[in-house]
């Protein structure tokens, strides 16, 4: 920061009154540190001691139990629900990336300002509607004798519907992280790529593609962990045929089987803190090698 | 080439507005099962239907509740901490920064678990309450307002705010009538986004809530888990014109100031 020539003369100033304010400072950040302590410690402190609990239970210090993890692990239907809700991460992200990755790059490449901003609140607006109702409209649009007839019978309550209205869900938060990334490329490494006589499809393949990569990579990671996360979409689409882990923590602690439900609960977790980590091991290596 | 992205671009909007189009065309249909996209009439009666359906209406005034609440919290608790981070020499700032971002990683089911069994085993009083839900929400709104007001910072200027110290404001005046104007765009997309982030959540918030009363797209969600009829629609409708309403004139608003986009441009220069 203080290498930046433009900013050289505010540094002074701004160091003088970071120096007043050193212990203020801490001040400033306590009250939202305070409150995500209470969340986090209450999270991991409340679902680790329910999830050794007595299969069936409400009350907080129940006897201890170790069995409703080997219950939980034991069960084939559990697997299988984890198989889905990962099957449809994977699916959704792959889709989800392919359809931003394009439009993106047309978004940044439009010639009039007027229509990229009017695709930039097409893209952007369904972020402001809820959940529930976007996945109402696919209800609609899909269900038999709705307007397009019997069509679409096996998609709506089976993967082929749930997968659609995830993908709709969860495509402007893949187009975000790409388009910011795609703005970071200076305009002159292309020009100098098209000095040095690479063809259009050459400056794309080996200058535009490798920069964005690592938004790519967070847009996929981003839409994963979502997807795997979601619960009124698979809900209402998959009228119950389609079942992932999130439902499943809401129907055990309908039928008061919260430390079942915990134990699901701390799965999801760690199943995700697992794919945050292995995007962000894969980002590093690209990474270091895109930057040598 | 050209063609084909037009193509393109026009099946990507198709894709995005179909859903929320065919809501809005339910809503005003007399049909009870809309059959066609082409709707032979127009009817606000499901608009009245909905406005006197008693979940739907508790459930308006519920998430307005909640959702003003939260988003006071939020900035609350975020404005200062993201301040502390852009302008000071915050110890351990890179940590702090993190911390607030990392409920974003944290599913909402999981999230809505917990809240659920805090408030049930030990504040029960604190279940199916606004305060309670609010609660919860500022965990998903905090990361968002850290992230945009911080940004908002980073690109107004400091050295006005110095020099209003220097001529003999206090801190807190400083930061009141030199600072918070300068950051007034940001703050206001912040909020818009807070609000309408709150107003709008289902996964976490059905843990938190008795079935009986219940925010607006929770009432929603409970009452497609039975049956599908254009009250349902109707709500819908309200709550996308609403919310996208509130999204042009906020966007107007920031156009008319014309401060966000200076701002950003010369805030990313100091980033890189």
């Amino acid at each position: 920061m203080t290498g930046q020539p433009s900013g050289a003369g505010l540094v002074a100033p701004a160091t003088r009154l970071t120096r007043r304010r050193r212990n203020p400072a801490a001040l400033l950040v306590l009250p939202g540190v305070v409150y995500l302590a209470i969340a986090f410690v209450t999270v991991v402190a409340l679902l680790i001691s329910y999830s050794v609990r007595t299969e069936k239970t409400s009350v907080l210090f129940a006897p201890f139990d170790l069995g409703t993890w080997s219950t939980a692990l034991g069960d084939s239907y559990l697997w299988s629900t984890i198989g889905t809700t990962l099957r449809l991460g994977l699916i959704v992200s792959l889709i989800t990336v392919l359809v931003a990755y394009p439009l993106a790059w047309c978004i940044q490449t439009m010639r009039r300002g007027w229509a990229a901003a009017a695709m930039l609140f097409v893209v952007f607006s369904p972020i402001l509607v809820s959940v529930v109702v976007r996945s109402y409209g696919w209800q609609l649009l899909l269900r038999t004798g709705g307007p397009f007839g019997d069509t679409f019978d096996s998609w709506l309550y089976h993967e082929p519907g749930v997968i659609l209205a995830l993908v709709h869900v969860e495509l402007p938060f893949a187009v975000f992280p790409i388009l910011s990334s795609i703005r970071t490329i200076p305009p002159e490494y292309t020009e100098a790529a098209a000095d040095l006589g690479a063809s259009a499809m050459q400056r794309f393949r080996k200058v535009l593609l490798p920069l964005t990569v690592p938004g790519l990579l967070s847009a996929m990671q981003l839409v994963f962990t979502l997807t795997i996360s979601a619960f009124a979409t698979p809900a209402l689409l998959g009228g119950g045929r389609v079942t992932v882990l999130a439902q499943t923590i809401y129907q055990n602690i309908q039928l008061l089987a919260w430390p079942l439900a915990a134990v699901q609960a701390v799965l999801l977790l760690v199943i995700t803190l697992v794919v945050l980590s292995l995007f962000a091991l894969v980002t590093r290596l690209i990474g270091g090698g895109g930057a040598r | 080439m050209r063609v084909l992205r037009a193509v393109f671009l026009t099946l990507v909007t198709v894709f995005v507005l179909a859903p929320l189009v065919v809501v809005l065309l339910a809503s005003v249909s007399p049909d009870e099962v809309l059959t066609s996209l082409v709707p032979d009439g127009f009817t606000l009666h499901w608009i009245g239907e909905a406005l006197d359906y008693e979940p739907f209406r508790v459930g308006i005034l519920y998430s307005v509740e909640v959702a003003a609440l939260a988003t006071a919290i939020a900035l609350l608790l975020g404005t200062p901490a993201a301040y502390a981070l852009a302008r000071t020499r915050i110890p351990a700032a890179g940590f702090l920064r993190s911390v607030f971002v990392a409920p974003l990683s944290l599913p909402r089911v999981v999230a809505g678990f917990c809240f659920f069994t805090l408030y049930v085993s030990l504040f029960p009083t604190a279940y199916g309450t606004v305060g309670g839900v609010a609660f919860a929400h500022v965990l998903l709104l905090l990361p968002f307002v850290v992230a945009l007001i911080g940004a908002g910072l980073a690109g107004s200027d400091p050295a006005l705010e110095e020099a209003a110290r220097d001529l003999g404001a206090s801190p807190l005046k400083a930061f009141f009538r030199v600072t918070l104007p300068q950051i007034r765009m940001p703050l206001l997309i912040a909020a818009v986004f807070a609000f309408l982030t709150s107003f709008d959540e289902v996964d976490l918030s059905i843990f938190l809530m008795p079935a009986d009363t219940t925010t607006l797209p929770v009432a929603i969600f409970l009452r497609l888990q039975q049956d599908q009829d254009p009250t349902t629609s109707a709500v819908s409708s309200l709550m996308i014109v609403g919310s996208l309403a509130v999204a042009l004139l906020t966007g107007l608003a920031v156009r008319r100031a014309g401060l966000w986009r200076e701002n950003t441009r010369s805030g990313e220069g100091m980033d890189e």
